[in-house]
């Protein structure tokens, strides 16, 4: 018998060693102990949380009984699952020693608490806890049962309950041997739980790790990250082959490739600086997952919270980096526009004496009697060439700023009205339509009216010379909440993207040699950033081109 | 001494010798009678001997500066214009003689006709003064005048 006990004991925890679900982990072990013990039927109940999980074993049938959820448990609602077992007598005395709520002093328990009895036909004299009157009959087709409780990690936890219709089937030393039995399998049960427990974690961990190691590699772009972590997120579930992930962030939503939607999820909220931006969602996509292998455990509850907040710090650093970048780059390109500038400045102040008396001796020289004919038309061209040269200056000081402007109340459309008139007649001779949309009663705003008309003329040169066959030149005035818009749109030859990030650089142009000066759209960046506002330019190679410039109707107060 | 003529007298005062005479050839061109001077100091010499329409000063002089000379005219020789003739890094500066009472300022480099130009203005508000000096309040009338020199 002893050996037998040892075999059995062994066998117990090998099964808790043997990664087995709950289910199949029952199923052995209430074939071992019937097989033990030799009874008709054996039933064992385990608690877990709030749940009590029970399962039947009969040996003559031998049938299996469904495994089930038992009465008195709650389901995840916190409701009580309804009884309905036969026999209610015997069933609250489960109940009772399961709980070890019986006096131990009560005859009718052993000294670890168990109950047995020989005759169920017997009436009872115990009296447990509760109100319940006593003598009572348990009665049924079982003439003997016993029912042993026991622990694991020192809490009432289960209840061996073994069955026999033989009257006086169990003896006091069968009983005793049944409690060590119990008890062995109360460690099992430990084991087991623990070791499920240590998988879990483990697999928490390597998802935790997992994010950790996609957040920290750099080259990855926000949408890349959040998929990343999505993907780790079922592998981390009790049951990875029917787990899926989603991330909702904003609008949009990163999903594993399985993902859909079920009523069987755990969420949690990314919150980024106090604010609710989406959230992380785990489901199992079985119509009733929660039965056979238990409901998702508090620790993927706190797993998923731990990713929502990664998830969240991710977030917040991406955006922190970005939005540093973005300045750093604004810096670098001012500083590096205004470095140019005060160089140009420079240069262009020294190069202005000079050519002051280029220009006014050639004029001079002109005006000498008897000049041959080529002699006269070379000092013309001398004069030309000074008088472009003079307009570069112009240019780079303006561009530099160095010119000082005079902010007075204007309005856009008188602006685009008086500098459009120029170019009407320029614009007919190449076949070039020339719409002006203007808003009515647009506010005035505080600006250089002169500067203002030359970004306005800039742009409509540009936009003439992009449409040499001709075409739609559209001027258009916007009013806003708190800035008016000034919108040039030619449909033109447009530009590629290589062109557009160099678009306001000083002396980059796409025109032939003495076309341009590259200096038009550098002198319109200098000009709107000194009234406060923003340019937008949309293009694409043969789709024209649209620049959109944004001016505060109320001067920043800096300025 | 030169007989009066009816030619409007323009005093030129820069210390660089190719801008005075790249004035002073434009100017005569037109018929100006043409005088120059390479500093303040001699010019305010010149002005004491002979009866000048226009001064055109550079601003930048070692010694006595432009500014000075459009001070000291506008003391002293209230019939007397004066017009600055200077380079984008002084503008400024022109735009502060401006206000001091220079009539005019033309910025270098200019063309001749934009000489002209500016020139025929500044003469044009010397008969303006000329009519308010024979009003009974010439120093009221002065005052007008420098106030709309501002704009």
């Amino acid at each position: 018998m002893n050996h037998d006990f040892y075999v059995l004991s062994r066998r117990l925890l090998h099964f808790a060693n043997c990664e087995l679900s709950r289910l199949a982990f029952l199923r052995q072990v209430s074939k071992l102990i019937i097989d033990f013990a030799g009874c008709d039927e054996v039933e064992l109940r385990l608690k877990e949380g709030i749940l009590t999980y029970g399962w039947k074993f009969r040996l003559r049938p031998r049938e299996i009984s469904a495994f089930e959820i038992l009465p008195g448990a709650h389901n995840p609602d916190g409701r009580i699952i309804p009884c309905s077992h036969e026999d209610a007598i015997l069933e609250r005395l489960c109940r009772e020693v399961l709980n070890g709520r019986c006096e131990p002093s009560s005859p009718v328990l052993t000294r670890h608490g168990s109950f047995w009895t020989g005759d169920t036909e017997m009436p009872l004299d115990f009296s447990p806890a509760t109100d319940q009157p006593a003598p009572a009959v348990i009665g049924g087709d079982y003439k003997s049962i016993a029912l042993i409780p026991f622990a694991v990690n020192d809490e009432n936890a289960g209840l061996l309950h073994l069955k026999s219709r033989q009257r006086q089937f169990f003896t006091p030393e069968q009983i005793e041997l049944y409690e060590g039995i119990a008890q062995t399998l109360g460690m099992a049960v430990a084991v087991r739980r623990a070791q499920s427990g240590l998988r879990e974690r483990i697999k928490e961990l390597a998802c935790l790790y997992g994010i950790l190691e996609v957040a920290v590699r750099p080259s990855l772009t926000l949408e890349d990250i959040l998929q990343n972590i999505v993907n780790l997120l079922p592998p981390a579930m009790q049951r990875p082959e029917i787990a899926a992930g989603r991330i909702n962030l904003d609008q949009r939503s990163h999903t594993t490739a399985n993902f859909r939607e079920s009523p069987f999820k755990l969420a949690a909220d990314i919150v980024v600086g106090g604010e609710r931006r989406g959230n992380v969602e785990v489901a199992y996509l079985e119509d009733k997952p929660a039965l056979e292998s238990g409901l998702f455990l508090d620790e993927e509850q706190s797993l998923i919270d731990a990713v929502a907040s990664q998830a969240a710090l991710i977030i917040r650093r991406k955006e922190t980096e970005g939005d540093r970048t973005k300045l750093q780059q604004q810096l670098r390109h001012a500083d590096r526009l205004a470095t140019i500038g005060q160089l140009a400045a420079g240069v262009a102040h020294e190069l202005n004496e000079p050519l002051a008396n280029i220009l006014g001796f050639a004029q001079l020289a002109k005006k000498s009697p008897g000049l041959p004919a080529q002699t006269e038309q070379d000092i013309e061209k001398i004069v030309a060439s000074a008088l472009h040269a003079r307009e570069v200056i112009k240019k780079l000081l303006t561009f530099a700023r160095q010119m000082p402007p005079t902010k007075i109340r204007v309005n856009l459309n008188k602006i685009v009205d008086e500098g459009l008139y120029f170019l009407e007649s320029r614009c007919a001779k190449l076949g070039i339509q020339l719409m002006r949309e203007l808003a009515p009663e647009l506010p005035d705003i505080t600006a250089d009216a002169t500067q203002l008309q030359q970004v306005l003329v800039n742009l409509a040169v540009n936009a003439i010379q992009a449409m040499p066959q001709g075409g739609h030149l559209t001027v258009k005035t916007l009013a806003g909440d708190d800035h008016v818009l000034l919108v040039v749109e030619d449909t033109g030859a447009g530009m590629t993207e290589e062109v557009k990030g160099k678009l306001f650089a000083p002396f980059f142009t796409t025109k032939d040699v003495g076309q341009g000066t590259g200096l038009g759209l550098a002198v319109v960046h200098g000009i709107v950033t000194s009234h406060g506002g923003v340019i937008n330019v949309e293009s694409a190679a043969g789709h024209g081109a649209r620049f959109e410039i944004k001016l505060p109707i109320v001067e920043p107060l800096e300025n | 001494m030169a007989p009066a003529t009816d030619k409007e007298r323009i005093l030129i005062v820069n210390d660089d010798p190719r801008m005075r005479e790249l004035l002073q050839r434009h100017l005569c061109s037109q018929g100006y009678d043409v005088v120059t001077t390479s500093s303040v100091g001699e010019a305010t010499r010149v002005l004491v001997t002979r009866p000048i329409d226009l001064v055109i000063t550079d601003l930048e002089m070692p010694k006595a500066s432009g500014h000075d000379l459009v001070k000291y005219l506008r003391k002293n020789f209230l019939h007397t214009e004066v017009m600055i003739v200077t380079g984008y890094a002084a503008i400024r500066e022109a735009i502060a003689a401006a206000q001091a009472g220079a009539a005019e300022y033309l910025v270098k480099p200019f063309t001749e006709e934009e000489l002209f130009a500016v020139v025929q203005k500044a003469l044009g508000k010397r008969s303006v003064r000329q009519i308010g000096k024979t009003q009974a309040f010439p120093l009221f009338a002065f005052a007008t005048f420098t106030q709309s020199s501002f704009y």
